[in-house]
């Protein structure tokens, strides 16, 4: 249970970490708009390059980072063959029945690939570098406009962080049970999808019992304190920007700014144009001999 | 011996940010009959110490011997876990929080299901182990665990371990969060298993003045070690160094060291209650016989025990 990565908070002092939560919030929208205009091999190694320094300014093990892609190897490999295999423009190098291989269908999954990884790993930097209480926090400021059409903004905020707030609670929860049904010789283990998920009933119920039995005194307590979502509510931690937000956002806008010249000014062929295509015509010449 | 612990030691999280050494080179014998009580602040280890004892935690370094079972880091040969949680029982704290079934009957036949008993076995192991936490087997077998209160769950959860027949009975506060009333009464059935049942037993508490009242042993874990392992009475001549650990002494204990400061003596072994009730009591009668022998002498203190 502990080996979930993703959506983990990775306590470090890094600039990073103290970069204000709405800004992060931000730049992670941009670079996720951002990866999608990505047209070049070369501008794919500037993405990367970009994310690995970022990594390093964190102080986050680039383990971690990788181990965020394996959760989503599966869907990577998946998108990958599909694409290969459906994909209809370019040279033909081999064609079978439905599946025609082409070295353009090769390159975009190939393309896709990269591109599904540096999202997962730029996205899974948000999460490390924040605190989930920050980030509630930050999406409730950031949505504050939505407060004017009477979208309950702060409710919301409440509810996403009470259930974060849950989340560590519960699979320590999960935890305990598993190892007190464990002692008394429950087989979590082993057997087929079925028996497995028989299994689990002895650790889902109690744990079932346990998260309403939570929520219930959760509730209580904050009935006791009079506690109600009114609008005019103070933060402990006030949010502020400070220079460093203004200077990341520089350097976010800036890769921003060269993917989309890459893309529209120079074709996507990238800045060194002869090594993009290098590699495309390497590919398709592998696969076609 | 029934459990041989030799150089265990166990980090939590090792090359993460929360990296943690739980366990530091643990040696620890328990023997047949032994009934050991565990104290330790909260984070010492003691929680993590006893989940290896029956398996739970596989040992990152060291061994632990129970019976014939050893458990070593090695991935061969398998040490058969299905018997050794058999033979090893473990309540864990707040047992009530692992009920699942829909019947009393079902959650303490759980167990002995798992070991891969007959029908016939289970039952009369269910019934008996009901009997013996002192409830009412007739009544309470269709019952849904749920409706009943909250010390009568925590009975159901131990007739679930005993339906087991554990040879050794580990214990993580078992009296944790109950009221008196409920807490007199685990504390007598865990003596009663002791007795009739399972004749080891390893019981970890915070409460000194309850653990010293049954325990034959108390280990003392600190910062993921063994601290003390030593007979109880030399154990609580340290106080100060008990309470740099968080730890406290007995109130007997205290008693008994505040009365010697006051000049009075009391004699033998004094680690709990009853010793210092029947020490107080000796002391008082060997004072009247003394004044009844020197009666002309009235100056001698005049202590009122």
């Amino acid at each position: 249970m502990k080996d979930v990565t993703f959506g983990q908070y990775y306590p470090a002092e890094s600039v990073i970490h103290r970069l204000d939560a709405r800004a992060k919030i931000i730049f992670s929208l941009l670079y996720m708009i951002g990866i999608f205009f990505v047209a070049s091999y070369t501008m794919y190694l500037a993405v990367f390059i970009f994310l690995v320094s970022v990594v390093a300014l964190a102080k986050i093990p680039l383990k971690l980072l990788f181990k965020s892609v394996k959760a989503i190897l599966f869907i990577l490999f998946f998108t990958a063959i599909i694409n290969v295999l459906f994909y209809k423009q370019g040279n033909v190098l081999v064609e079978w029945w439905i599946i025609r291989i082409t070295d353009e269908g090769i390159n975009f999954a190939i393309k896709m690939m990269l591109r599904l990884s540096l999202l997962v790993m730029g996205t899974s930097l948000l999460t490390f570098t924040t605190t989930p209480t920050a980030l509630t926090d930050a999406i409730e400021s950031l949505l504050k406009p939505l407060t004017y059409i009477k979208v309950p903004v702060h409710d919301l905020a409440i509810i996403m962080s009470i259930a974060l707030r849950f989340i560590p609670g519960l699979i320590e929860e999960t935890d305990k049970i598993m190892m007190a049904q464990k002692a008394r010789g429950a087989n979590l283990d082993t057997g087929n999808f079925v028996q497995k998920i028989k299994a689990m009933l002895p650790v889902l119920i109690p744990l079932f019992v346990s998260a309403f039995r939570r929520a219930d005194e959760l509730a209580d307590a904050l009935d006791s304190r009079c506690y109600n979502a009114s609008p005019n509510r103070t933060k402990m931690k006030v949010l502020k920007y400070e220079w460093r937000d203004l200077v990341a956002l520089i350097i976010v806008v800036a890769l921003f700014v060269a993917i989309l010249l890459d893309k529209y000014l120079i074709g996507g062929e990238g800045i060194f144009v002869g090594i993009d295509r290098l590699i495309a015509q390497l590919i398709s010449g592998m696969v076609g001999r | 011996m029934s459990i041989v612990v030799k150089n265990l030691s166990f980090t939590y999280g090792t090359g993460t940010a929360y990296q943690k050494k739980a366990l530091d080179d643990i040696n620890l014998v328990i023997n047949e009959g032994d009934f050991v009580g565990i104290v330790g602040h909260t984070g010492s280890g003691k929680s993590t110490f006893i989940q290896h004892l029956n398996g739970l935690i596989k040992p990152q370094e060291g061994e632990v011997q129970v019976f014939d079972i050893l458990l070593t880091n090695a991935k061969k040969p398998k040490p058969d876990l299905r018997r050794l949680r058999g033979s090893v029982g473990m309540v864990f704290q707040y047992p009530e929080y692992q009920l699942f079934e829909e019947s009393v009957y079902k959650d303490v036949a759980f167990g002995p299901k798992n070991l891969g008993l007959n029908d016939e076995e289970i039952k009369e192991r269910v019934k008996e182990a009901i009997e013996l936490v002192g409830l009412d087997y007739e009544k309470v077998k269709d019952r849904a665990p749920f409706e009943l209160s909250g010390g009568q769950k925590r009975r159901v959860a131990i007739a679930g371990i005993i339906a087991m027949r554990p040879k050794v009975l580990i214990l993580d506060e078992p009296s944790a969060g109950l009221d008196p009333y409920g807490k007199e009464q685990i504390l007598s059935l865990i003596t009663r298993l002791k007795k009739d049942v399972c004749p080891t037993i390893v019981v970890i508490s915070h409460d000194i003045d309850e653990i010293t009242r049954f325990a034959s042993r108390i280990v003392v874990f600190n910062e993921s070690k063994i601290a003390y392992d030593i007979p109880m009475e030399e154990l609580f001549e340290k106080e100060e160094e008990l309470t740099a650990m968080g730890l406290d002494i007995p109130t007997a204990v205290k008693i008994k060291n505040d009365l010697a400061k006051k000049g009075i003596g009391l004699q033998g072994q004094i680690v709990n209650e009853n010793d210092l009730e029947k020490a107080i009591i000796n002391a008082y009668n060997s004072k009247r016989v003394d004044k009844n022998a020197i009666d002309d002498n009235p100056g001698d203190g005049g202590e009122e025990v």
